[in-house]
């Protein structure tokens, strides 16, 4: 989903989006090998225990506090997102 | 300059009170990374369960007293081989709650099996039949024979050697299906497979194995800390030819705080399978075919084991808080992320806490087929595992890189001159 984000952003630039043309070979050659390397060696594979440890929350508390207002960003996205998106790395 | 302000509301998430069964926070102010744990001074409670209570180490049918016993994945249960009778033991659930009250949890929980190791694996066992008295290395396994009577004698829970679990899950995959499946999933991958593993392959070698692990029930407080945010307006701007998309968003501090009951979280016990990264051997492919339904567990019987190979555990729990911690932090920021799907610009985390108020450790063996291929030039261990509850399947298949090179450089030159075209045409 943020890749087609990143897409949609990508073709409304002025980025002349053809040159990527030019990246076709080595774009395809890197998703060619991890794609196989993959799928033979599933190093990427490990117990999902965040999704399939039975969970049962209670006692929830939440705050979201209005702190500021950005009024002009490129960014399509918040940023430093990455830092946390994995929850399996630990900030 | 035109300005597209998306349609849907942009009422910040925590306007108009509290979701259902959450409560307001008071906001804090943004702690370091830290992980709090029980007080390791802290003495464990021990949970005294049957299997525990040394069974002896002659286990006899009850019908006519023999202790030629074995499991039968078709029938299901025990079988005697002498009479022909069937029997299982019973569910470990019935006698330590695996599901319950785990909010009740507080301090550390452990029952006699998941005690502190002792260095004592060679073991003497008197022979109940004979008198005879039997050495048993439990690092090899877990039953012998005597050498007089020839009575089945098994490893019992008297020594917290870690060759004695609280209960087994016993396997419904059945050997031959074990070898279809293993057969099938490398038939898959077999194109860009390394001939010499193609030549070698031999599922018929899988083995059975049952290799122990903690069953963690746990109470635990979290909270995590961050900043979202909402967009408010989008819009592009420039000429035709030189455009930039901007936006503009609303920024919040925001935290969620919650209290966990994890049930029933599978950890490996056994130091050799424990490390995903080790480089020797693929241990993320046995620990990816988890979980397994630990509900099903019956009493440990040494019979169980009859025909499968076994590892005993030699990870002590007072050893496993830092994996617990990771474990927990993992699990509650997935719980968070799903807590924050109004911000449609992301969160980032800046702070994460969890304190486990109390914990329960139980120690079970789990059935594996596994078939194992050393590749000599890597000096890397490859595993294809097949979890003996469910079925799940997960492998490693050495590769061929010299025809997956070829291949990879075939693609880049053929993709290459497509792009190349396709530029020059795109006018």
């Amino acid at each position: 989903m943020r890749v087609l984000e990143s897409l949609v952003v990508l073709l409304e630039s002025d980025f002349e989006v053809r040159i990527l043309l030019l990246f076709l070979g080595p774009i395809s050659a890197v998703f060619f090998f991890s794609s196989v390397y993959m799928k033979y060696r599933n190093t990427d594979k490990s117990y999902q225990f965040e999704r399939t440890t039975r969970v049962e929350l209670s006692d929830q508390q939440r705050y979201d506090t209005y702190a500021t207002h950005i009024r002009k960003t490129s960014r399509s996205r918040i940023d430093g997102e990455g830092r946390s998106s994995n929850p399996r790395m630990r900030l | 300059m035109s300005t597209d302000v998306p349609g849907r509301g942009m009422m910040p998430p925590g306007a108009g009170g509290p979701q259902p069964g959450q409560t307001p926070m008071p906001p804090a102010a943004p702690n370091p990374s830290t992980v709090g744990s029980q007080d390791p001074a802290e003495a464990a409670q021990v949970l005294r369960l049957r299997a525990g209570e040394a069974p002896g180490n002659l286990v006899r049918c009850a019908r006519c007293g023999s202790s030629d016993i074995r499991y039968g994945i078709e029938q299901g249960a025990l079988i005697c081989a002498s009479c022909r009778a069937q029997w299982n033991e019973p569910l470990l659930e019935a006698e330590v709650d695996l599901t319950r009250d785990i909010d009740k949890l507080r301090g550390r929980t452990i029952t006699t099996s998941a005690q502190r190791l002792v260095d004592e694996t060679t073991v003497t066992l008197k022979c109940r039949a004979c008198g005879a008295e039997v050495v048993l290395s439990v690092d090899d396994a877990v039953q012998t024979r005597c050498h007089w009577c020839r009575n089945y004698l098994s490893a019992d829970g008297r020594i917290p050697n870690g060759a004695v679990p609280d209960g087994v899950i016993p396997p419904t995959i059945r050997r031959e299906d074990a070898v279809e499946t293993i057969r099938a999933f490398a038939k898959d991958r077999s194109f860009y497979a390394h001939p010499k593993f193609k030549a070698e392959f031999a599922p018929e070698n899988v083995v059975g194995v049952y290799l122990p692990y903690f069953v963690f029930d746990g109470h635990a407080e979290a909270e995590v800390q961050g900043e979202g945010e909402i967009q408010t307006a989008t819009w592009l701007e420039g000429s035709k030819d030189n455009k930039t998309r901007y936006y503009a968003a609303d920024v919040y501090r925001l935290g969620r705080k919650f209290l966990m009951s994890v049930d029933d979280l599978l950890l490996e016990s056994s130091s050799e399978h424990a490390n995903l990264d080790d480089p020797a051997q693929t241990n993320n492919i046995i620990n990816a075919i988890l979980p397994f339904d630990v509900k099903r567990a019956v009493h440990y019987n040494p019979n169980y084991l009859r025909g499968f190979t076994s590892e005993r555990r030699d990870v002590n729990v007072e050893a496993m808080d830092a994996v617990v911690e990771d474990r927990l932090l993992s699990i509650a920021r997935s719980k968070a992320d799903d807590m924050v799907q109004d911000y449609d610009r992301g969160v980032r985390w800046d702070s994460e806490r969890v304190d486990i108020r109390g914990s329960r450790w139980v120690t079970v063996y789990l059935p594996i087929w596994l078939y194992s291929y050393y590749q000599a030039d890597k000096g890397l261990k490859h595993f294809v595992a097949v979890n003996g509850q469910n079925g799940k399947v997960m492998g490693s298949i050495p590769l061929n890189m010299l025809r997956l090179s070829l291949m990879t450089a075939l693609v880049f030159v053929v993709a290459s001159v497509v792009g190349v075209a396709l530029f020059l045409l795109w006018r």
